[in-house]
Formats: structure tokens, C-alpha cells, sequence
């Protein structure tokens, strides 16, 4: 696509989100707010399973870092929204360190069961710590993240959305900037053919990490904005499920773009609060007849059909 | 880009139906919002809980205190945040008048948070979390605490003061239970529990390696499992030949309706500690379980009460009229089938007779009555 | 002797999960298939048990015949799987994974919502339903015997027959194979007829020890990836080590080290995967 184009598009497509605020209600608005942070997660796990080759099923675990810091942060901390975000990028970062250098010896399935094992070690973590994170009950009594006088000007859940949209701007140009800069060819590098990269002198292993550090610092920035969201965290937010959805989200966006996951990621979770109100318990039904045939119908996700009809036209 | 638009006209689109069908606000209506698990490991109970919501509301004529009631359900999937956002929607968009439903803890946490928020009141149909309730939160339920403590008096009368061995799942629910029963069996003048077993929540599916922790000197256990737990152990518990060697004492979710038809023959005998029986003797229950028979063709589970009884609240309320927060906190005594109950006026959780029973033949019978201690 | 009887329990468990997984290593093996719908399968098995007789025990010979009923209902699924899967060949694990997903959320509420979303148990059958010595259930000991029966079953299929040596061959090299005239299509698709039949048949077998209840697919899923993990892909010898193995692990590690029994299955295939990513007991590339 035309760079020129893109951008137009892209500047547009902020436009309209920009003004959200003045034609959603505010539970909508509060929704489409969760959207974008899901989308910013899946976009951060796109990087790491489409653009690094690492498929990830234990992705919600920086989720669950990013907002219990973030949680924690806000309790004990600071009430100022920035401060949070980066105490829980900054956790992100660690979190990623520690796991990421064990699983970065494993490689496509291993690697996918490796990263179920630290998501599953990390819910119980989560469910014991009880002093630290509420255990079960989840971390409560966090106050209000503060958004800079903003939310003194307008209602708290237009100030929020604004934020929320910056952050989810912020963090998907850097996902996107990483993968064009030098570090991120060699991430591609290492997924395509790791035996050259390691002839060419790249550390294979380095670069893997690096790809699951950017991708859980991300993430950790979405978990951060959840938790600000709803000033809730519990262990179910670093469940398989939570998980699994992230990985749906970026195969029904096109594992190879960060785009598509990220549109994929809004769009899922609107469908599921408008599947679930309208039809109650067969909102299941619904989502894995989605699953299904996107599968068949979309083989690459909504980013093969853009491709596709880019080619087309 | 086509498909970020589609998306947003998906939620601009459910904006536009949910608006055109609002119309102003209906005084002469009241709006229950009921969050129940209709998926998740939590669905089993979702079902009971609407059903009983429903048989309420189909013997007052739809009406409530008086008005025309209209009870909205909403799909928690057994996860808080998914329930934090059902409660912003339903009070929010529906603009409903109440909260009601929540059975599993961590949800009703989330909701009562965000139903505080949008100053909406919150009947708590079933969770137990001790640290719940408050202004503008009302339980007709139980805490985790009493429902072990009521536990702790009984047995310290029927099991003797020492040798007690403590076993349930480790989270919120098994830990606060477990330490009201040791509370309980300390005011009685029982001894503390020589070993207190926890078992992974939810991640247990099968209890000999645990029930071989007891020691010797046991002289009887109490338990608190629930739900799919509650099953395993007391099949565990009978096939591993562990009822021959130490005395049991359950919460009252393993003779519960919900799980005594899985348990099969292994719960002949079992005795509890619960809020309910299908069994329970007065005009009230009699009139209630032939209800709910009649609908179901089985006993109703504590849960089915408890929706039940959310209602009876509610309705007395509503009949009182004015702000309904205060009223939920004026409403007295409640006749429920379980027997007279009323909300203490701090934390508005419930101040209710426990009874023992044991499942013998089918039924719960009762054997005796742990009546609520003294208000201090 | 407590251990002991924890010990031997472990290997009835172990059983169970051998029979789970044994198909899912297969299929992933032979097919190189990620089949994320193993649960579902597994679930079908139980919630068609109790569909047909209910959670009151039976005798022994009614219960045999759910089961084998239950093996039918098994070749049908796998067949529907296998045409479902054939338009992904060549398109990697994850579309199979999103593919079989969506297959397991449609059999696993189509299931739910055909009974009931309420808690269930088959019940032990009459004549096992009691206790040895009174502290040891027999029908664990059946379980024993049947998960036995089956991996001799498959041992012997799979060394000792032509059908066999057709589906290792396949395994090994299937390009040679077809050059030799056989049909590995087919060979391929009775791969999956089996592995899919052994998976229902282990709900109606576990379903007196395991509860029928929402998310038992991704419960029983989960407990059969670890297994084949750690007992190595594409082997039956493995999945039968890495079954015995697991067992233990939940019976006889939670024992013995209680404080982490939370941890410790996780931990375990975690340390697998680091140290002997080919499994504990699997063939090394």
C-alpha cells in the first residue's frame, strides 16, 4: 500500500477513534476502551508468534504482571496514571527476563507448552500470594488512576478512553518501529532460517529474547491499562482462557501483521459482550462457529484479506 | 480499516437499539439486574439461581412490592471482570434498580466495587467472601465464617473438644470456612485443630493422597468442598474406606441438591452443617419445595433458596418504598423457607439459625439446630 | 502402606490418562496435527454415558456395551475430524490449533446444552462398584486392567501387525510408502479413527472418577498435552511412561511434597521441556 495512503488512513482511522467519546455512551465507550487494550495485547503477541515465530500460550501472564503492578502501584505508589504504566512496563520487562530466558531454549510446540506451564505457574502464583495480590478475591480497594487534570475537564470515562487510545497508539508505533528497525529483521532472521543468523554471527538466542521482552513489555502496558480500567485485578486475568483468546485474536487478525490482531483483538471483545447480552449462553456457540470459519474463509486473517483485495484493486 | 469500521458500527449499532428501546425511566417498574454464571465452572448453580428468580417472580404475578418487575439476566462466564463489565452495563444501559445474583466470590467482589460506583444496591444471591458487605450491599446468603463457625459450635458439642483435622481447597472460600470453624470450635471450648489439610483449588481430581495426611490421632474431620470437588471427595472419601477410620463432618455444599445425584449411594449418611434443608419443617418450606418440584421434579439446592429469599428482599423493599438502598436496610425480619431470618445492620449479612443434618434416604434430615450466638 | 495405596493409585490413574493420550500422540505424531479437540472428544465420551444410562450404576455388560457404543461414536467424530482437517494440510499447527479449537467449543456446548450445565458422574457398574479390603475402590482396579488391556492392545498393533508397520513407516517416511503403493491416506485417516475412538472410549472409562461438568474438555486436554510432552511425541511407548509418569505426579508428588502441589505438574513438564525437549522418552529427531 501507497505509504502516503497509509498514513492518510491511519491519521483518519485516529480521527474517528479520537471523537469516540462524543458518540458512545459510556458503557460502550468503557468497552471499546477494553477493546483497545486487548487489541494492543494481541498486537504484542502478533510480534512474538507471527513476526518472531514463537507461539505463545502463556501470553496473559504479562497481562496479569503488567496490571497487578500497575494495582500495586496505585495502591502503594502513586495514584498518577504515567507512573503506573511504567512501573508495569518496567515489571513486564523483568517478568519477561526471568521466563523468557528459559523459554527461549525451546523451540514451535515446546515453546508453545513451555509458555502454558509459566502461564499456568504464574495464575497459582497469583492465587497464593494472598498478602501480596488478594489471592482468589483479587486485588481490591485501588483507588482511581489520575489522568493528569483531564478528568477534571471531562467525565472520567471520556478522560480514561483518550488515555487509554494514546497508550494503545504509543505502544503499537513501537511495536511497529521495532519491527522495522535492525532488531527486528534479525527476530525475523531467527525465525526464518536460525542456522544462517547464527553463521552471520547473531545470537539466536539474544534475539529471541529480545523479540519476548518487547512483546511482554507491550503486553505488560495493556495489562496496566485493564487494570486502570476497571481498578480490579484477579487471577483470572492471567487464566489459559485469557490466554488462548489473545492467540485466537491473532490468528483471526493474520499472525504476519500487527494490524490485523489488533483490529481482531477490538472486534472480539465487542463480540462477546454483544453475543453474550443477546444471547446469553450461546454466545459460545457463536465464537467457536467463528473460529471455525475463519479458518476455512480467511486463511490469513483479516490481514491476508486486505492483502488480497490490495492485489485485486 | 474496513473491518476497525465494521466494528465500531457493531458497537455504535447495539448503541442505537439499546437507546431507541430505553425511553425515559419507568417509575412504576422495577429493573432487577441479576449476574449469574450461565457459562463457566460456575454454570451449574447459574441455572438454579434464574430458575428460583423466575418461580418467585411467576407466583407475584411479575409484580414486586407492588410494581411491575422486570428481571434483566446477564452472563458473569464465572470470571470478575467479565462480570465487572455485565454490572457497568446493566446499570449503566438497562439502568437497573438493583443488582442481584453472584455466586462465585471473586465476581461479586468486582460488582459490588463497580455497583458502588454507580450507586446502585447489590443483593448478594450467593458468594461468601467474608470481606464483602457494607453500605449498600445486602447478603442473603452466608459468610464463609459463620458457615465454618456455626460448624466449629456444632461439632464441639457432637465430635468432642479435641482431635480435629481441618481439609478443603485452598482459596479464599476453603481458607475463610475453615478458620471460622476453628473459631467457632474455640468459643464451644474445643481444642485447636491438630492438622489442617489444603488441596489445590480446582485442580484436584482425586483426594487419597490428601485424606492419607490425616494422622492417627484424628478424631474426626471437617471439610469444606464445593461443586465438582465436593463430588470427588465424598466418593474419595467412602471408596478409600476413610469413613471407617475417621469421623466427617461436611459444609454444606457436599450434600447440597446440586451434587447429591453425582455422589450417588457415597453420601448416604454424610452429616453437614448448612443454612438449609429441603427437609426443614414449617409452612414456608413446605410451600417452597412443592413449588420447586413441581417445576424441577428435584429438592431445590441452597442456591435456589437463596435466589429465592434475594427476591423475598427485594420485594419487601420495594414495597416500602423511597430510596430502595435504605429500604433494603429497614426490611426486618424475612420469612424464608429456611426459617426467620433478618440482615445484622452493620455489614447487612445474614443472622440465621445453622442446622445439622444428615443425608439419610433421599433427604437432609435435621438433627439439631445451632441457633445464631447473642448479638454482643 | 499409605504410600503404597497412593503409589497404586497413581498407576489407575496414570491408566486413564494413557489411554486419553495415546490417541492425541498419534495423531500429533502422524499427522503432525495439534488436536485441540482431544477434550471435547474425551467429554463426548462421558456426557453420551450419561445420556444412556444415567448416573445410576448398571451391570458390568451394560456398561462394556456404552463403552463400545461409545468407541462407534468415537470412528464417527474422528471421521468428521478428518475431513475437517484434510483442506489445512501444509498450514501449520496453529490453524489446526484455531481449527480444533472451534471444533471443541461446538461438540463441548453442543453437549452442555443437549444434558445439562448441571454437576454429573457416571456411576462405578454393579460388582465394582465397592471397596477392596474396603479402602481400595475396584473400579480403579478395572481401570488398571482395561488401561492394560489397551496398551497391550496398541502395542501389539502397532509392532506386531502389518497395519502397524504401515503406520510407523508412515511416520518415518511417507513418501517412500506411497511410493510403494500404499495408500497412506488412508493409512493416516485410521490413525485418526483410532486415536479419536480411544479418546471417547476414556470418557465413559474415567467417567466414574472424573466429574462431567463444564470445562472438563480443557481440564482433560490439558492433562493429555502434558502427558505426551513429557513421555515423548509419536510413541506409544512414551505416552505410556509419560501417563505412569504424570500419575504419580499427581498422586504420589502431591503427597510427598504437599506445599507445592499446585506447582508441581507444571514444573514438571517445564523442566522436561528444558532438559529433553524430545520428551523423557521419545524419539530425538
Amino acid at each position: 500500500m501507497n505509504p502516503r495512503i497509509k498514513g492518510v488512513a491511519v491519521a483518519a482511522v485516529l480521527a474517528v477513534m479520537a471523537v469516540m467519546p462524543y458518540v458512545l455512551d459510556p458503557y460502550r465507550l468503557d468497552l471499546l476502551s477494553g477493546g483497545l487494550a486487548y487489541g494492543l495485547m494481541a498486537a504484542s503477541l502478533a510480534f512474538l508468534v507471527g513476526h518472531g515465530g514463537l507461539p505463545s500460550l502463556g501470553h496473559a501472564a504479562f497481562l496479569g504482571v503488567g496490571a497487578y503492578a500497575a494495582g500495586l502501584t496505585a495502591k502503594h505508589l502513586t495514584a498518577n496514571a504515567l507512573g503506573q504504566l511504567l512501573v508495569a512496563i518496567a515489571a513486564g520487562v523483568v517478568f519477561a527476563l526471568l521466563t523468557g530466558w528459559f523459554a527461549v531454549r525451546t523451540k514451535g510446540f515446546f515453546f508453545l507448552m513451555f509458555t502454558l506451564a509459566i502461564g499456568e505457574i504464574a495464575v497459582q502464583a497469583a492465587t497464593r500470594s494472598t498478602r501480596v495480590t488478594g489471592g482468589d478475591n483479587g486485588l481490591s480497594g485501588i483507588p482511581k488512576a489520575e489522568l493528569f487534570g483531564l478528568d477534571a475537564v471531562v467525565p472520567y470515562v471520556a478522560a480514561f478512553y483518550w488515555w487509554a487510545l494514546a497508550v494503545v497508539a504509543l505502544g503499537f508505533g513501537a511495536l511497529v518501529l521495532l519491527r522495522n528497525s535492525p532488531l527486528g529483521r534479525a527476530v525475523a532472521g531467527a525465525r526464518e532460517n536460525e542456522a544462517r543468523m547464527a553463521a552471520l554471527g547473531y545470537h539466536v538466542t539474544g534475539v529471541r529474547l529480545a523479540a519476548v521482552v518487547i512483546a511482554g513489555a507491550v503486553c505488560a502496558a495493556g495489562g496496566a491499562l485493564v487494570e486502570q480500567k476497571d481498578t480490579f485485578v484477579a487471577p483470572t486475568h492471567l487464566e489459559i482462557g485469557v490466554s488462548v483468546l489473545l492467540l485466537v485474536m491473532v490468528l483471526l487478525g493474520g499472525r504476519d501483521s500487527l494490524a490485523g490482531p489488533l483490529v481482531a483483538g477490538v472486534a472480539l471483545i465487542v463480540l462477546r459482550a454483544v453475543t453474550s447480552t443477546a444471547l446469553g449462553d450461546k454466545w459460545l456457540l457463536v465464537e467457536g462457529a467463528l473460529f471455525v470459519i475463519c479458518v476455512y474463509l480467511l486463511p490469513g486473517g483479516l490481514q491476508g484479506l486486505w492483502r488480497r483485495r490490495a492485489q485485486a484493486a | 480499516m474496513r473491518y476497525a469500521v465494521l466494528a465500531l458500527l457493531l458497537l455504535s449499532a447495539s448503541a442505537c437499539g439499546g437507546g431507541a428501546m430505553q425511553g425515559a425511566q419507568d417509575d412504576s417498574t422495577v429493573k432487577i439486574g441479576a449476574i449469574i454464571s450461565q457459562t463457566g465452572v460456575y454454570s451449574a448453580l447459574g441455572d438454579d439461581m434464574e430458575a428460583a428468580m423466575r418461580l418467585y417472580l411467576t407466583e407475584k404475578g411479575d409484580k414486586l412490592g407492588g410494581k411491575r418487575a422486570e428481571l434483566i439476566t446477564a452472563d458473569d462466564a464465572g470470571n470478575p471482570e467479565t462480570g465487572q463489565q455485565k454490572a457497568k452495563q446493566l446499570t449503566l444501559e438497562n439502568k437497573v434498580d438493583v443488582i442481584t445474583g453472584l455466586i462465585a466470590s471473586p465476581v461479586a467482589v468486582a460488582v459490588a466495587k463497580e455497583a458502588a460506583a454507580q450507586k446502585t444496591p447489590v443483593v448478594i444471591a450467593n458468594a461468601g467472601a467474608d470481606a464483602l458487605g457494607g453500605p449498600g450491599v445486602f447478603r442473603v446468603s452466608y459468610t464463609n465464617y459463620m458457615h465454618g463457625y456455626a460448624a466449629g459450635k456444632y461439632a464441639a458439642e457432637a465430635y468432642g473438644k479435641d482431635g480435629a483435622v481441618l481439609m478443603g481447597a485452598d482459596y479464599s472460600a476453603g481458607t475463610e470456612t475453615l478458620k471460622g470453624f476453628a473459631d467457632g470450635f474455640a468459643k464451644a471450648g474445643g481444642a485447636a485443630p491438630i492438622k489442617q489439610i489444603l488441596t489445590p483449588f480446582g485442580k484436584t481430581q482425586n483426594f487419597q493422597p490428601y485424606l492419607s495426611q490425616i494422622p492417627a490421632e484424628a478424631k474426626f474431620l471437617y471439610v469444606f468442598y464445593a461443586g465438582g470437588e465436593a463430588i470427588t471427595f465424598a466418593k474419595n472419601f467412602k471408596q478409600f474406606g476413610y469413613d471407617q477410620k475417621v469421623k466427617l463432618l461436611t459444609c454444606q455444599n457436599i450434600t447440597d441438591e446440586d451434587v447429591l445425584q453425582a455422589i450417588g449411594a457415597d453420601a448416604e449418611g454424610i452429616t453437614s452443617v448448612g443454612l438449609y434443608s429441603p427437609a426443614l419443617d414449617n409452612a414456608e418450606n413446605a410451600a417452597f419445595v412443592s413449588k420447586w418440584k413441581a417445576k424441577t421434579g428435584k429438592n431445590p439446592s441452597v442456591v435456589a433458596l437463596q435466589s429465592w429469599d434475594a427476591m423475598q428482599l427485594i420485594d419487601k423493599a420495594v414495597a416500602a418504598g423511597g430510596d430502595l438502598s435504605e429500604a433494603l436496610a429497614k426490611v426486618g425480619d424475612i420469612t424464608s423457607p429456611r426459617g426467620t431470618f433478618k440482615l445484622d445492620a452493620d455489614k447487612h449479612n445474614p443472622v440465621q439459625n445453622w442446622y445439622a443434618r444428615t443425608y439419610e434416604g433421599g433427604a437432609n434430615k435435621v438433627i439439631a439446630t445451632i441457633p445464631p450466638d447473642p448479638a454482643s | 502402606m499409605n504410600l503404597l495405596v497412593t503409589a497404586f493409585d497413581g498407576i489407575a490413574f496414570g491408566a486413564l490418562l494413557f489411554v486419553l493420550a495415546v490417541g492425541l500422540t498419534m495423531i500429533f505424531g502422524l499427522l503432525d496435527v495439534l488436536n485441540l479437540a482431544h477434550g471435547a472428544l474425551y467429554m463426548a465420551g462421558g456426557y453420551l454415558a450419561l445420556l444412556i444410562i444415567g448416573e445410576a450404576p448398571v451391570s458390568l455388560a451394560v456398561f462394556i456395551g456404552v463403552a463400545l457404543l461409545a468407541v462407534v461414536a468415537g470412528l464417527v467424530l474422528g471421521g468428521g475430524l478428518s475431513a475437517a482437517i484434510r483442506p489445512l494440510r501444509g498450514r501449520g499447527h496453529l490453524d489446526q490449533a484455531l481449527l480444533t479449537m472451534g471444533l471443541a467449543i461446538l461438540l463441548s456446548e453442543f453437549l452442555l446444552q443437549s444434558v445439562d450445565r448441571g454437576f454429573h458422574s457416571l456411576a462405578a457398574p454393579i460388582g465394582l462398584d465397592g471397596s477392596i479390603a474396603g479402602s481400595y475402590p475396584a473400579y480403579r482396579v478395572a481401570v488398571i486392567v482395561a488401561g492394560l488391556a489397551i496398551a497391550g492392545a496398541t502395542f501389539w498393533v502397532f509392532e506386531k501387525t502389518r497395519a502397524g508397520a504401515l503406520v510407523r513407516a508412515a511416520v518415518d517416511d511417507p513418501e517412500m510408502l506411497a511410493a510403494t503403493g500404499v495408500n497412506v491416506r488412508r493409512v493416516r485417516l485410521g490413525v485418526v479413527l483410532a486415536g479419536c475412538a480411544l479418546a471417547v472410549f476414556a470418557g465413559v472409562l474415567g467417567g466414574p472418577l472424573l466429574n462431567l461438568r463444564a470445562g472438563l474438555d480443557t481440564e482433560v486436554l490439558v492433562l493429555a498435552l502434558i502427558v505426551i510432552v513429557v513421555g515423548g511425541l509419536a510413541s506409544i511407548r512414551g505416552a505410556a511412561l509419560g501417563a505412569l509418569l504424570i500419575g504419580q505426579v499427581q498422586t504420589l508428588g502431591v503427597a510427598l511434597v504437599p506445599e507445592l502441589a499446585a506447582y508441581l505438574l507444571f514444573a514438571v513438564m517445564a523442566a522436561v521441556l528444558l532438559w529433553r525437549p524430545a520428551g523423557l522418552f521419545g524419539r530425538t529427531a
